[in-house]
């Protein structure tokens, strides 16, 4: 069979594989089609970590950079979402580590929240919201890393204690501790603000 | 059970983790408890609180142009040849996968071109016997005719003056142009220079040309018969093809003895002629 037929029996092929599979052989539209899928969940979940915007997109391309080099390490058996976040992790937890060393605080940075709206609630929601968002802000930034990694990836991204426990390395009795243990101080900050909306 | 105890669990209680004793002894608790039934009820609020919450980061276009930027940079460089078949392929995919086409059509496609890029390969590998120019003899010369993108549909094809073609390679065309024979000499027993696979290829893409154009004029005089769904996927199919002929030109002109690039040209060529064939039939 000459080239134009070995195309397009390829063709037939390759249209029932899965995204991983293509992934994992290459194939650049695939790659578009994860970063379509993943790139907010994973630029939130490291936003979370590193509280900082400008960083966060940042360290979310040099993710998705760092997954395209190692796209060939993927197994058949790998959750790509748990892969993803892993690379996620590492980025995060290593812009971290050079901001300790630079011996950077890590501010609330309010001016963060001074874009945010929400054109779709009335005005005394809208203060409601910036303050709620200035608050969860300020608990997660008080957590630390290991805490903050492990809620975030429970109670933003919704992971089981198995995945997280695959994402961080963690043992999933360290991660229902450092769970209970991270709600307890984000709930002592914020039920003042739940108390104030009379719940 | 103790709220000490009840706080100890209620998460759990709440995510559902709980076995069915557990769960009965905290229901018990919470529905007599006022402080921790209140727990409880803040508790379940919470996933609504923080879905309410808002980051300031987004994801921008801007954001995957720079990731697609680094990818590229990192890349291995590539052979033109290696992007040609990067290309190609997706070309093909692309044509082969349109919807109109059945998979009986496809096939007779495949084949057609196929068969038609075999030919064009054995006519490239014919070596003529040494030979002298006799008089009046021309033999095709000089440059690449002129890229498709430059023909208008009003226009003729190119002629390219009076050309020596070897028997052989005219039977080989499946498009069945016919033979052009040296002006008007009757034929007789003459000395021709050899043709290298150069002059086999460019006399080849003049006759795909030549059918092109004449398709084309065919097409000009339907075009309004044509619904515009049919139209606009023979458009993007053609605008597809001419890309990859004009690729294939380039890298036909930076590698003129490369066979490869030459069937790729030829067969992208042959691509074309089946296109403007099937829309013609219309």
């Amino acid at each position: 069979m000459g080239l134009v037929g070995q195309l397009a029996a390829q063709t037939v092929i390759d249209s029932g594989e899965d995204l991983i599979t293509r992934v994992r052989r290459g194939d650049a539209e695939a790659f578009r089609q994860l970063f379509e899928r993943f790139a907010r969940p994973i630029i939130s979940f490291i936003y979370d970590m590193v509280g900082q915007r400008e960083l966060a997109e940042e360290l979310m391309q040099e993710t998705f950079v760092r997954a395209h080099r190692s796209i060939k390490t993927l197994q058949d058996d790998t959750k790509l979402s748990t892969w993803l976040f892993g690379i996620a992790k590492n980025v995060a937890r290593e812009a971290l580590r050079a901001r300790r060393r630079d011996e950077r605080n890590i501010d609330i940075d309010d001016s963060q929240f001074q874009g945010l709206s929400d054109d779709r609630l009335p005005p005394d929601s809208e203060l409601l919201s910036k303050e709620l968002n200035r608050v969860i802000h300020a608990a997660l930034a008080a957590l630390d890393e290991d805490k903050r990694l492990v809620f975030t990836l429970k109670v933003f991204q919704h992971f089981s204690y198995e995945e997280i426990a695959e994402v961080t390395g963690f043992s999933i009795p360290k991660v229902k501790t450092d769970l209970h243990r991270a709600k307890t101080e984000v709930r002592r900050q914020i039920r003042q603000y739940q108390g104030d909306l009379g719940e | 059970m103790k709220c000490e105890d009840c706080l100890i669990i209620i998460d759990e209680y709440v995510d559902g983790e709980l076995d069915e004793r557990q769960r009965h002894l905290m229901r018990e608790h919470i529905e007599a408890c006022r402080a921790c039934a209140r727990e409880y009820k803040l508790i379940t609020a919470e996933p609504d609180l923080f879905a309410r919450y808002q980051r300031n980061v987004e994801v921008t276009p801007a954001l995957w142009a720079n990731i697609e930027a680094r990818i590229a940079a990192e890349a291995p460089p590539v052979s033109l040849l290696t992007t040609l078949r990067a290309r190609f392929t997706k070309w093909v995919t692309t044509i082969v996968t349109a919807p109109r086409m059945s998979p009986a059509f496809t096939f007779a496609l495949v084949l057609f071109a196929i068969g038609l890029t075999v030919v064009t390969m054995k006519i490239v590998n014919v070596r003529e016997t040494p030979t002298v120019p006799g008089d009046g003899t021309q033999v095709a010369t000089g440059s690449l005719p002129p890229a498709p993108e430059q023909m208008s549909k009003s226009t003729p094809p190119p002629v390219v003056g009076p050309t020596v073609v070897d028997k052989r390679a005219i039977d080989g065309f499946a498009t069945g142009d016919g033979l052009k024979t040296a002006s008007h000499q009757r034929p007789r027993p003459r000395v021709e220079k050899p043709k290298t696979p150069q002059m086999l290829i460019r006399e080849a893409e003049e006759r795909y040309l030549m059918a092109i154009a004449m398709l084309e004029r065919d097409i000009d005089k339907k075009r309004s018969r044509l619904d515009a769904e049919t139209l606009t996927r023979f458009e993007n199919a053609i605008a597809a093809i001419d890309q990859t002929i004009a690729e294939t030109r380039r890298a036909l002109r930076e590698h003129p003895g490369d066979p490869t690039v030459a069937q790729y040209m030829l067969t992208a060529y042959a691509k074309k002629v089946d296109v403007l064939q099937e829309v013609a039939g219309f």
